[in-house]
């Protein structure tokens, strides 16, 4: 094990000192956060922008201030307003705290792309039901300014309610983790195929076993990813402490399930992409060819950066959950609909095992292939004798 | 472990890949503080048994001991190889490439370091301790390649083609390095088809062609077995006229004749009818034995 930490010690720093790391650890979310800063710039501009009436909308009053429910729906507890919107039965729903009159608070789950319609009924709807309430319970302050609004879409809350932000901030945060995933893959495979092609591989494995070398090649990229992680969402947390001169509204805070679900989605899917991609690295002769071959799994991963608009519109529908479910379109889609709400437990649950066995499963067809491709050096992997190294995993075999 | 101990035992090693028997049946042992060439044309099964002494692959049958140690036991840090495609990170400073590829070996960072840096300096290669591997020429970074082989100071190493595009200079600079070694004890294999090199350097050979053994022994007694019924001699006088002498052609050098002799007759009668002839002088007198290159033709076409 300390050799192939030690292996993976190299392929972490030779990454961090790097071109291509400062490029897509810094360069790319700059420019993604330029490009997305004048495309909302242009949309500000063109007009008011459309709002999209809110479907069904619950809410529960802790504070027993509303008389008159209609048009929303009350429930009795907020465990069954959350059951019911992440179930797909509300679009929104929203919570009176029980220290409304005093505070004006109130709490907005939503998943729509623009609450400012739904905002509006809501002030409205409390309006009338607080102009019934005895008046000596009523502060002035709370008919003039009837809501304190905090909106939440799922994991991540926005300190004003700006829901184009909550989808920019979900969006934005699923683009980290496909960029970090891509560039980590990325970097694991041209350090392969730069061993195999300067034959460095054929001195290491005289000292490491080909399985060590194998999981400290792995390790070092993940690490990579992980501290682009971090260094991304530092930079988030800082852009958060400058408020509002933030050019766009990065202003929301992360709980620590969904950074903590986030990690298990990276650490699984980037270990299952890598075992992918370390089969394609031992299988190809030149960094074009694995490239290519690499690039079949990029688009299949990107899919639902593709079915956006479809995960968007039908959230609870089965093409959201077939992504959700397929082991290499789940971390996407997962993150996607945690932003919106529209996750249930049970096909987080399913979608993680499935992950889980997927990797189990491909992780000793990667090392069977990568110590073929150790062992056979310089022998053409034809497709005949891939098929019979996989039916016969003994053949040339020496350690593990 | 006893310094008796051979470095290398193997015993009737046979590797096949699919239909194709790559090695069949060798049977070899190299001694402790002997250069020991392994020979045989492309494809012979020169690389396969190498790595079955590398325990990168294992015999179908058959086994090898290595330093004492059966197949599986943990003796890679204690060898060194340098194959005959090298291996080095082009875009990495030369320091660093041996410090990491030293702590693979087992040795410490510091080790690692200050022993990387002794044989830069021996290799005359110091002022390049922070260039990037691809900014030497090939001889530079053949030279790099042959100190991360023997940094770890190993007690068996395995050089293909060691001597590949270096200048004669530098081929001196590591054939005395090598011969170091030797006296220190190590065991060298040596993987080459530079039969001058074999002659000047093994002690002895294994020669093999299609997998399996063809010659092996020291190299001295193989090149006497391979001689032919001729002299060399230098000196003056007419050597035609030289009874059981059949055919007299030139040598190789100046001055030299290859007398060729009539089945009955021996050199010490030759020798003798010189000594009586009056008229004729002797530098240098020898039996005809043929180079390595000659006998390995005539191994290989003998086929």
């Amino acid at each position: 094990m300390r050799l192939a930490l030690l292996v993976a010690r190299r392929e972490y720093l030779t990454v961090l000192r790097s071109k291509g790391f400062l490029f897509a650890t810094f360069g790319v979310p700059l420019m993604a956060l330029l490009l997305i800063t004048v495309v909302f710039e242009a949309i500000d501009g063109a007009g008011p922008a459309s709002s999209i009436l809110p479907g069904e909308t619950g809410f529960v009053d802790l504070a027993d201030v509303i008389g008159r429910p209609d048009p929303f729906r009350p429930f009795e507890a907020a465990s069954l307003a959350r059951a019911a919107w992440e179930e797909g039965e509300l679009d929104s729903w929203f919570l009176i705290q029980a220290d409304y009159l005093d505070s004006g608070g109130v709490t907005l789950y939503t998943r729509l792309p623009d609450s400012e319609a739904l905002e509006d009924s809501m002030a409205a709807f409390l309006r009338e039901n607080l102009a019934t309430q005895a008046g000596s319970r009523l502060p002035p302050a709370r008919l003039a300014q009837p809501v304190e609004l905090r909106v939440r879409a799922s994991g991540m809350e926005l300190g004003a309610s700006d829901a184009g932000g909550v989808f920019m901030v979900q969006f934005l945060y699923a683009l980290a983790f496909f960029v970090a995933m891509q560039t980590t893959s990325g970097y694991l495979i041209a350090s392969l195929v730069e061993e195999k092609g300067s034959r460095v591989l054929e001195i290491l494995v005289t000292s490491i076993s080909p399985l060590q070398l194998m999981l400290g090649k792995m390790l070092g990229p993940a690490c990579v990813g992980l501290t682009q992680l971090a260094v991304w969402l530092g930079a988030a947390l800082a852009a958060r402490a400058q408020g509002p001169d933030v050019p766009v509204n990065l202003a929301f805070e992360l709980p620590a399930e969904v950074l903590l679900i986030t990690l298990v989605y990276f650490l699984l899917s980037y270990f299952l992409n890598a075992t992918v991609f370390v089969s394609i690295g031992s299988i190809s002769d030149s960094e074009q060819e694995s490239r290519q071959l690499a690039g079949g799994l990029t688009l299949v991963t990107v899919v639902p950066f593709i079915a956006y608009a479809v995960l968007l519109g039908d959230p609870h529908g089965t093409i959201s959950m077939a992504l959700t479910l397929f082991p290499l379109t789940a971390p996407l889609t997962a993150i996607i609909r945690m932003g919106m709400g529209a996750l249930p437990t049970w096909q987080l649950a399913l979608s993680l095992t499935l992950l889980t066995l997927s990797l189990v499963a491909a992780v000793p067809l990667a090392a069977r292939l990568f110590r073929w491709s150790t062992l056979l050096y310089g022998v053409r992997p034809t497709p005949r004798r891939l098929w019979r190294l996989l039916r016969n995993p003994a053949q040339g075999r020496r350690r593990a | 472990m006893s310094s008796a101990e051979a470095a290398i035992v193997a015993r009737d090693i046979s590797k096949s890949y699919g239909r194709t028997r790559a090695v069949d049946g060798l049977d070899f042992r190299v001694e402790r503080g002997e250069v020991f060439a392994l020979l045989g044309p492309n494809g012979s099964g020169k690389t396969t048994t190498i790595r079955m002494i590398l325990d990168i692959l294992r015999p179908d049958s058959g086994s090898i001991t290595v330093l004492g140690q059966a197949a599986g036991a943990p003796v890679a840090r204690r060898i060194g190889y340098l194959p005959e495609e090298r291996g080095l990170y082009r875009n990495a400073p030369v320091l660093e490439v041996m410090v990491y590829l030293g702590q693979l070996k087992g040795m410490d960072a510091k080790a690692a370091r200050s022993h990387s840096l002794a044989l830069l300096a021996r290799l005359d290669l110091d002022a390049h301790a922070g260039s990037k591997v691809r900014e030497l020429s090939k001889g530079m970074q053949q030279k790099v390649q042959f100190a991360v082989t023997v940094l770890h100071e190993p007690e068996l190493i395995i050089v293909d083609e060691p001597f590949s595009g270096l200048d004669p200079v530098n081929t001196q600079v590591l054939e005395t390095l090598l011969r170091e070694m030797r006296a220190r004890g190590v065991a060298i294999v040596m993987s080459t088809h530079q039969m001058h090199q074999v002659e000047a350097m093994a002690d002895r050979l294994l020669m093999i062609s299609q997998g399996r053994q063809k010659l092996y022994g020291p190299v001295a007694e193989i090149r006497r077995q391979f001689a032919s019924h001729a002299l060399l001699v230098e000196g003056q006088g007419d050597w035609s006229r030289l009874a059981g002498v059949s055919a007299v052609e030139a040598g190789e050098r100046p001055g030299e004749s290859l007398l060729r002799l009539d089945p009955e007759s021996s050199p010490d009668s030759v020798l003798a009818a010189i000594a009586a002839a009056g008229d004729m002088q002797i530098r240098r007198f020898e039996l005809a034995t043929p180079g390595l290159s000659e006998i390995f033709i005539r191994v290989v076409e003998g086929e």
